[in-house]
């Protein structure tokens, strides 16, 4: 079988020294990471990317992979023993793990978390070793009038799911598209939005804007609130499960898992949405719902394996369509654009050391992080003790530095300290940056799908509907875009309806 | 917000104009700035209709503005000075004047942390060859 020859190479090119090296090096700072409240997965993979440029590119993914997924187990850490999510993907677990802790069972919520973690870690990446190659193969089929689908889709999606506002969202998908068009015309060859400043007519570089919008701008965020932690406790205490907590957690596990997976697979969707449904889930699920809120295993167990295999579950469409699905992804993309590999439906066969070898690593990160999360959680709870004001001028330190190192430019600092008060003001003003990152991302790809397409259909834009995959997308898009729209006149009538009552 | 966001919309489709539209059989590079600038108009005077209506202004809750901007200050100082006095001085003043200023720290605190980021940005610079501006200390410093 063709998935597990891949496999096996897989394992021949993670099991060298220095693949190894950067595997257990992704998932500690991973887990160091999501340990720290105030630095997500995506500003962390923005803040090293400059150091990935001189490593070998298979090493390079690995680390950074390494990173998204551990810092998916690290999070739970913080949610249970400070009541503060360590990245938005732990966000739920504070509900039930902090109470668990307060109740002197920090250890098995921490338990449960890391075992969660590794089952649904675990089954995302089989889920990516025996998907991807098939949809790959689908995919290398996809002309231009498919991926412009694809990427209007996934851009759409996006915007729905990450932002609290779906108009917000679509704001900041234009804006995204729009920064990514300064620079040369990609087809035309002429420079656009340029307005005479040459460092602009190479376009704006990712890292900057990426490292402005998460790292600058999450810092900016902290300081002004002068970020303060206090533990609920200092001492975990036993972590082992009694049989009971195994009987509860053990369903919800696996359905977090399956959940996290699929939601995974859709662009927007990533570890926030599948460990929110997973909860939801569970709740109703539930013979006793009550017990959620005051400390129910299962509150802890469904959403931390969820967010573990949306992760996983995430790089699907990057490897296979070479479609990033959220911010972290959207790193990895670049990452990989930056060491000259595309990713896309022919990464499998032109760069199979890379696939196989990222899809391999994954399986030893996970029992990499096992270890790192069970037996080495004294450690962790130490790291939560220091004090932000240490942490975040070294993050920016950071930043500037990683920035700098990119094109060697102070040009590129200050596009980073603009995107970083853009930033600031967007999240102030709750416009998520994620969908701008993406847009960001996937413009130019899909400017030149949508313009060769009309290229194709002499001007007709009925191609998208002529074809089968973008017509089903595009038809998807619309019944989207038209439930949406009811939806937000339905609610306005409403709010007439309750005005002229209440009157 | 809103305004500014309308404001962009209308000069991002004139810019679209601008730069040649072309037609739909030969869309030019102006074609799909155009197209855009029009969609974020329409977005951007939805939002202002949506946040007229619904009263909706700030989402997330003020906090210390004074710090946030004195942070802004010293991201700007450091990109100021860095190509001039070098990326050893302007490291070790930018910690000084974060910890003392924006975190109120004691200059014993402030002084050490500033001296391990010198360390930091030194051994950061020589150990993946990135060229910092060494400014003042040129000749000095690999």
């Amino acid at each position: 079988m063709e998935q597990i020859s891949g496999l096996l190479y897989g394992f021949s090119v993670a099991l060298t020294w220095s693949n190894l090296f950067f595997c257990f090096l992704g998932a500690l700072v991973g887990t160091l990471v999501g340990v720290l409240p105030g630095l997500g997965p995506a500003a962390t993979v923005a803040l090293l990317l400059p150091i990935t440029f001189k490593l070998e590119p298979v090493s390079a993914i690995i680390m950074l992979a390494g990173i998204f997924y551990g810092a998916m187990y690290g999070g739970s850490t913080t949610s249970i023993l400070l009541n503060i999510p360590g990245e938005a993907a732990s966000v739920v677990t504070c509900l039930d793990g902090y109470q668990m802790a307060r109740k002197g069972r920090a250890g098995p919520a921490l338990a449960i978390a890391a075992i969660g973690s590794f089952i649904a870690g675990t089954i995302g990446v089989i889920g990516l070793n025996f998907l991807a190659p098939p949809l790959a193969e689908f995919a290398v089929r996809f002309g231009p009038p498919e991926y412009f689908a694809l990427t209007l889709f996934g851009l759409f999606l996006a915007a729905y799911l990450a932002s609290t506002s779906m108009v917000k969202g679509l704001i900041m998908v234009c804006l995204g598209l729009l920064l990514d068009m300064i620079g040369i015309d990609p087809i035309a060859g002429i420079p656009r939005f340029t307005f005479g400043i040459l460092p602009l007519q190479e376009g704006l570089d990712f890292v900057p804007l990426a490292m402005g919008m998460f790292g600058i701008a999450e810092i900016l965020i902290n300081t002004e609130r002068a970020m303060k932690t206090e533990l609920v406790t200092s001492k975990v205490g036993r972590i082992w499960l009694t049989m009971q907590d195994w009987a509860e957690a053990k369903w919800a596990m696996v359905r977090g898992s399956l959940i996290g997976f699929f939601v995974g697979l859709l662009p927007g969707g990533g570890a926030v949405i599948g460990s929110l449904i997973s909860y939801a889930v569970e709740k109703r699920v539930s013979k006793h719902p009550e017990k959620f809120g005051q400390g129910a295993i299962e509150g802890v167990a469904g959403p931390e394996a969820a967010n573990n295999s949306a992760a996983t579950g995430s790089f699907i469409p990057l490897l296979t369509l070479g479609i990033p699905g959220n911010a972290t992804i959207a790193m990895i993309f670049a990452a990989l654009m930056i060491h000259g590999v595309t990713p896309g439906p022919l990464l499998i066969t032109e760069k199979p050391e890379i696939f196989w070898g990222v899809v391999a690593s994954m399986y030893i990160g996970n029992g990499v992080l096992l270890l790192l999360n069970l037996p080495l959680v004294g450690i962790w709870v130490q790291v939560l003790r220091v004090p932000y004001f240490i942490l975040s001028p070294f993050v920016v330190l950071l930043c500037i530095v990683g920035v700098y190192s990119t094109r060697t430019n102070v040009f590129d600092i200050w596009v980073m300290i603009a995107f970083g008060i853009l930033g600031y003001v967007f999240r102030k003003l709750a416009f998520e940056p994620g969908p701008l990152l993406l847009a960001f991302v996937l413009g130019t790809i899909s400017e030149r799908a949508f313009r060769q397409s009309l290229l194709m259909s002499k001007g007709s834009p009925l191609i998208f509907f002529e074809r089968p995959v973008s017509a089903a997308l595009m038809v998807l898009l619309i019944v989207l875009i038209g439930m949406q729209i009811a939806f937000l006149f339905r609610r306005k009538s409403q709010s007439i309806n309750q005005f002229r009552g209440g009157g | 917000m809103g305004v500014i966001l309308l404001a962009l919309g209308i000069f991002v489709g004139y810019q679209g104009i601008d730069l040649t539209l072309g037609t739909p059989s030969r869309p030019g590079p102006g074609f799909v700035p155009f197209g855009l600038g029009f969609i974020l108009t329409i977005l951007a005077a939805f939002y202002l209709w949506q946040n007229r209506s619904n009263k909706e202004k700030r989402v997330s809750p003020g906090g210390n503005y004074r710090r946030t901007a004195m942070a802004v200050g010293v991201l700007c100082f450091y990109a100021l000075m860095v190509n001039w006095v070098g990326y050893i001085f302007t490291t070790f003043f930018s910690f000084i004047i974060w910890l003392s200023l924006i975190e109120r720290k004691s200059w014993l605190q402030t002084a050490s942390l500033a001296c391990l980021a010198v360390v930091a940005v030194y051994a950061f610079n020589v150990l993946f060859s990135i060229q910092l501006p060494a400014g003042l200390l040129k000749g000095i410093l690999r």
